[in-house]
């Protein structure tokens, strides 16, 4: 579902809270396998507009295509689970109370036997692109902060979402580890071929981890 | 949470402590004599009353209200080491369990020769008494029955109104069995519950049922009629009558409110001054304008507007008798009413 | 991380427990001290069993319902984009400041023939209500929402996602509600008596307030003791296997509200009015509507005040008697859930189910015998109301431990402060406040407590629900009413102060600040 039309497509967005716009007249074009990265400050607007592009804000104007799809426009609003999208948080958020097969597989069915069998070996495929092979029956507080994150990209790739959107996802690791998972997370993407928009704070990291970045600059993008 | 309001709650309350604390400190300054009283009474109904006994003798009462089953359970519980001096209960029910676990001290005969034969035993006395009678609403019933056993026929379907779990109706129902038998006491229990009848948890409500037309016809003791229309201003204001049964009905039987002295602690001129207070007539004449009972000493009138006790004739039995319950909730058990 | 308690502390817990189940060894010695018969003859009788199995049934039904609606209300309150959201907040924990049995006689008066088992499961339902939502709330507040927001990138619609994702973390904070709600309802007597349910506790009192008979009032209340301990050891089981999920996390971001279309508004704003006015507004207004009927109503100011005072102070005794008992017990539960800890805290959980006349004669048969010197003083009274509410004061201790990482204690410890000065310095700092809920939960509960405070009592002094019960007890219920609305009014001052940091936790939806968009615009604490 990495449809050739597709990519992320962002018109004349507007965003704001209580009347006051945070984001104004964005434009942003990411093509179709591209990794784009969002830099800017604290309080620039960068994490609503992932928020936006996710489905968990509501943009006042605007349109929004992810996938060739137009997701949220006038008269057009998708919530976030139809989206077709994949999310890595700040700090992985893996699910406490479940491990990690039951993270990675949370969004395929198992409603039946075949349908376990499918995701369980989809899982396994999962866990061993991202350097964890069988991992399944850990727990989250089990893992180091690199391995969550990399849990945390399988299972945002789980789905084939049309779009990957990572916020800071690097930002709670030390700077080795940061530059290594980085790299291999980058690999990974374009071992895939999805669209992947990165939100940082860190220039040098969007200038390494992304094929092209855009800086945050008053409500707008440059 | 915030600092500043914490701090403001912790002095608030640290402030309301030492107040209190300083309250109660000063509360145990009284000296002379004084009477430990459990009473199964009401404090606002009896309470003047013991203010009355200490203004006359001087002897403080420290008195302890609550229900009286519970008391009894708690003077048995406290055993030997009872405070209590004086069992004041609502009903004979309790002072005779109290008797039956040997609780109680004999009364010297001066106190309860004051009260007729048939309202006392050797260890208690009855103190006032009261009148099973039936209540009901004249506008469905302008003639209301003259025996409780017209109380099965059909016409009151789904109107009769009781509270079995209550002592004085489970008192009345030993009385029926212990004067027209168990199998007429047993198939008359079950026509009312065949014939629907309501069950209420105590008298009043049983009252204020038929007054707001829910039930049609209710069995009571007689003085919840009268605390009901006082407490809705007047006969005059309310919708429901009462009906004395005929004499020598079970349906008339006559109950007692009563006191006895603790075994433990009881047996001393104070504890008798007080039973004998109870008795005077200024405290029978209480008990008929104040809780609507019939005084049990003789020569004292009735409750204003109530036939007098003499002309009522309660079926013949012996009050011990009627303590003994089980018998009667087993049956009142079987048949499904508690 | 399953450590062995120091031996000091294990001790103090065991004697904690045993002093808590003074009154279910009387309960032991009055019901086997006349031999086996009269306890066989006690459970061969199938009253014993059909109330036993009403029960548990109406327990079951009544912790269900207020998990079923105790939840929903909780997210909205913590999560939804809701109008008034504090003064909802507040109003659907007031419940808790109005007694059960002011309820259930508020509510037959307002609907004439309102009884049986639906009624008492209505009655009991909205009262302990906020047991569930208080907790809940809470530990929603203290969830990163990331994890629900992943969930809907995955597919999962909103509802499931709550359902798969945040529930499970907060699955013991509604369990630990439910137990409360259990084991008030096994307890209750006013309810049940006023609303003509059978219930095990209304059998208990029926035997000793129709037949004297102690011995078979006690096997029953050993009856319901042998219920609470069913219920405790199941929520326990619950709770082991959803304690190995905590996850040391940082403070978490507050989400913004969540937007609900019309119709779901309309559902919720519907819900919480029915809540409310089912567990406020019919009670209060009906009790006003009392005082307003008869000619008793005459209200004496003194007496009035006095009772409200005595009403505090006891709250107060009951309340530091409670939380010092509870202290050693929740820390060993929540730090070191070893079996006989377990035991422990499952003891000292029983006193809790059992009918305050029960708990209040264990007390008077062992206080009488052991302290004849403190008999009849607030001392027995406190040591009583510690017995009946602990586990209130348990529940909260142990909670707020568990949200403390005993790392933190390490931490302190390599900065150079003593065991016991780190525990004090760090975990007391952080636990004060959810301990300080549970206190003012205890406090709550005594005010309302009736039959062990009629027993056990300084002679003459008086409650406003020991006046209640005086004043209804000759069914002058015209001047009782003015009581009523006191100890709900004397009530609503902890029940609001329970609620406060609830309702203070999130900015309205309707009017956000700059403050919270900057929280919302910067995701990174």
């Amino acid at each position: 579902m990495t449809g050739e039309a597709g990519g992320v497509r962002v018109g004349d967005l507007m965003v704001g809270y209580g009347g006051q716009p945070v984001l104004e007249n964005l434009e942003l074009f990411v093509p179709p396998g591209e990794i784009a990265a969002i830099r800017g400050s604290s309080g620039s607007g960068k994490t609503t507009l992932l928020r936006a592009l996710a489905g968990f804000l509501r943009p006042q104007r605007g349109t929004i295509e992810l996938g060739g799809q137009l997701v949220s426009g006038p008269g057009v609003w998708m919530p976030t689970e139809r989206r077709n999208i994949g999310l890595v948080p700040q700090e992985g958020a893996l699910f406490p109370h479940l491990d990690v097969a039951g993270n990675v597989g949370f969004g395929l069915p198992r409603r039946t036997r075949g349908e376990r069998r499918a995701t369980a070996e989809r899982v396994a495929y999962l866990l061993a692109l991202v350097d964890l092979p069988g991992s399944e029956r850990l727990r989250p507080h089990e893992l180091s902060g690199g391995m969550q994150q990399r849990v945390a990209v399988a299972r945002a790739l789980a789905r084939e979402p049309s779009c990957i959107l990572l916020d800071e996802p690097f930002s709670a690791l030390d700077a080795d580890l940061r530059r290594e998972l980085r790299e291999q997370v980058r690999r990974l993407l374009k071992k895939v071929g999805t669209t992947a928009i990165l939100v940082t704070h860190d220039e040098a990291e969007a200038r390494e981890f992304a094929d092209r970045v855009h800086r945050m600059s008053g409500r707008q993008l440059d | 949470m915030k600092t500043v309001p914490r701090l403001v709650a912790l002095t608030a309350v640290s402030a309301l402590v030492v107040t209190l604390a300083a309250c109660s400190s000063n509360q145990s300054a009284e000296t002379g004599e004084k009477l430990v009283v459990y009473s199964g009474r009401s404090e606002s109904l009896v309470k003047s009353l013991f203010d009355q006994f200490t203004a006359q003798t001087g002897i403080q009462v420290e008195a302890r209200f609550g229900d009286s089953a519970e008391l009894a359970a708690q003077i048995a519980e406290e055993g030997s080491a009872t405070p209590a001096q004086v069992f004041f209960s609502q009903d004979a029910g309790a002072l005779g369990a109290l008797n039956k676990s040997d609780l109680l001290a004999p009364l010297p005969d001066s106190v309860s020769s004051l009260v007729p034969a048939n309202y006392r035993t050797p260890n208690w006395v009855g103190t006032s008494a009261r009148v099973r009678t039936l209540v009901y609403d004249p506008a469905k019933f302008p003639k209301p029955p003259k025996t409780v056993f017209d109380l099965t026929a059909p016409k009151y379907s789904g109107q009769v109104a009781l509270a079995p779990k209550n002592a004085s109706f489970q008192s009345f129902v030993t009385a029926m069995r212990l004067t027209e038998g168990d199998t007429k006491t047993r198939e008359w229990l079950k026509g009312l519950v065949a014939n629907q009848a309501q069950v209420f948890d105590n008298n009043l409500k049983i009252v204020q049922a038929v007054d707001a037309g829910t039930a049609g016809i209710g069995l009571v003791n007689h003085y919840y009629w009268f605390i009901h229309a006082k407490e809705k201003g007047g006969a005059s204001n309310i919708k429901v009558a009462q009906e004395f049964m005929e004499p020598g009905d079970p349906g008339t039987l006559v109950n007692l409110a009563g006191a006895g002295l603790t075994r433990a602690n009881g047996a001393n001129a104070t504890a008798i001054r007080f039973v004998e207070f109870l008795l005077s007539p200024p405290s029978q004449q209480y008990f008929a304008e104040r809780t609507f009972e019939y005084p049990v000493v003789s020569g004292i009138a009735g409750p204003e507007g109530a036939p007098a006790l003499s002309s009522l004739k309660s079926p013949p039995v012996k009050l011990d008798d009627l303590s003994d319950l089980p018998a009667t909730q087993e049956m009142l058990r079987q048949v499904g009413l508690i | 991380m399953r450590r062995k308690p120091p031996a000091p502390l294990l001790l103090i817990g065991a004697v904690v427990a045993v002093v808590v189940c003074l009154p279910l060894i009387y309960l032991l010695i009055r019901a086997f001290g006349s031999g086996w018969s009269p306890v066989i003859d006690t459970l061969a009788r199938p009253r014993t069993w059909q109330a036993f199995g009403l029960t548990a049934l109406l327990a079951a039904t009544v912790a269900a319902t207020t998990v079923v609606i105790g939840v929903p209300i909780a997210w909205l309150l913590t999560r939804a984009r809701l109008r008034a959201r504090r003064t909802w907040t507040v109003l659907v924990v007031l419940p808790l400041a109005v007694p059960s049995f002011v309820a259930a006689f508020a509510w037959l008066s307002f609907v004439p023939g309102f009884s049986g088992f639906g009624a008492a499961w209505l009655v009991l339902a909205a009262s302990t209500l906020p047991y569930v939502i208080l907790p809940t709330a809470a530990a929603l507040r203290g969830l990163d929402p990331a994890h629900e927001e992943v969930a809907r990138t995955l597919g999962i619609p909103p509802v499931r996602a709550f359902l798969r994702a945040t529930l499970p973390q907060v699955a013991a904070a509604v369990g630990g509600g439910a137990l409360l709600v259990a084991l008030y309802v096994l307890s209750d007597f006013g309810a049940v008596s006023i609303l003509r349910v059978d219930t095990l506790s209304r059998v208990v009192y029926d035997s000793y307030r129709a037949s004297f008979d102690r011995t078979s009032a006690a096997t029953l209340a050993l009856l319901l003791a042998v219920l609470a301990m069913l219920v405790v050891a199941a929520e326990q089981r619950a709770r082991g296997r959803s304690q190995r999920w905590r996850l040391a996390t940082s403070a978490p971001r507050q989400p913004p509200p969540v937007e609900t279309g019309r119709g779901p508004a309309l559902a919720s704003h519907l819900l919480l009015v029915l809540v409310v006015g089912i567990g406020l507004a019919v009670p209060v207004i009906a009790t006003w509507g009392q005082m307003r009927t008869g000619t008793s109503a005459r209200l004496d100011v003194g007496e009035l005040s006095s009772a409200v005072l005595t009403t505090a102070w006891y709250g107060l005794i009951g309340m530091v008697a409670a939380v010092v008992l509870a202290i050693p017990v929740g820390l060993l539960a929540a730090r070191y859930p070893i079996p006989s800890v377990r035991l422990i805290e499952r003891l000292s959980f029983v006193g809790h189910a059992l009918p305050g006349v029960v708990v209040g004669l264990g007390v008077v048969f062992i206080g009488i015998r052991l302290f004849p010197g403190l008999y009849q003083t607030v001392a027995i009274l406190g040591f009583a109301y510690a017995v009946l509410f602990v586990p209130k004061a348990i529940a909260a201790i142990r909670g707020s431990l568990a949200t403390v990482p005993p790392v933190l204690e390490d931490v302190a410890r390599t900065c150079g402060l003593s065991a016991w000065a780190a525990f004090r310095s760090v975990t007391v700092r952080l636990v004060a406040p959810g301990v300080g809920a549970g206190a003012v939960m205890v406090l709550l509960t005594v005010m309302k407590e009736l039959p062990a405070t009629l027993m056990l009592r300084p002679t003459g002094e008086h409650t406003l629900a020991t006046r209640l019960w005086t004043l209804t007890e000759i069914s002058a219920y015209a001047a009782a009413a003015p009581y009523a609305l006191a100890l709900v009014v004397v009530g609503a001052i902890p029940a609001v102060i329970l609620a406060v940091p609830l309702a203070r936790g999130q900015t309205s939806g309707d009017s956000i600040g700059p403050t919270a968009r900057a929280e919302l615009e910067e995701s990174s604490p």
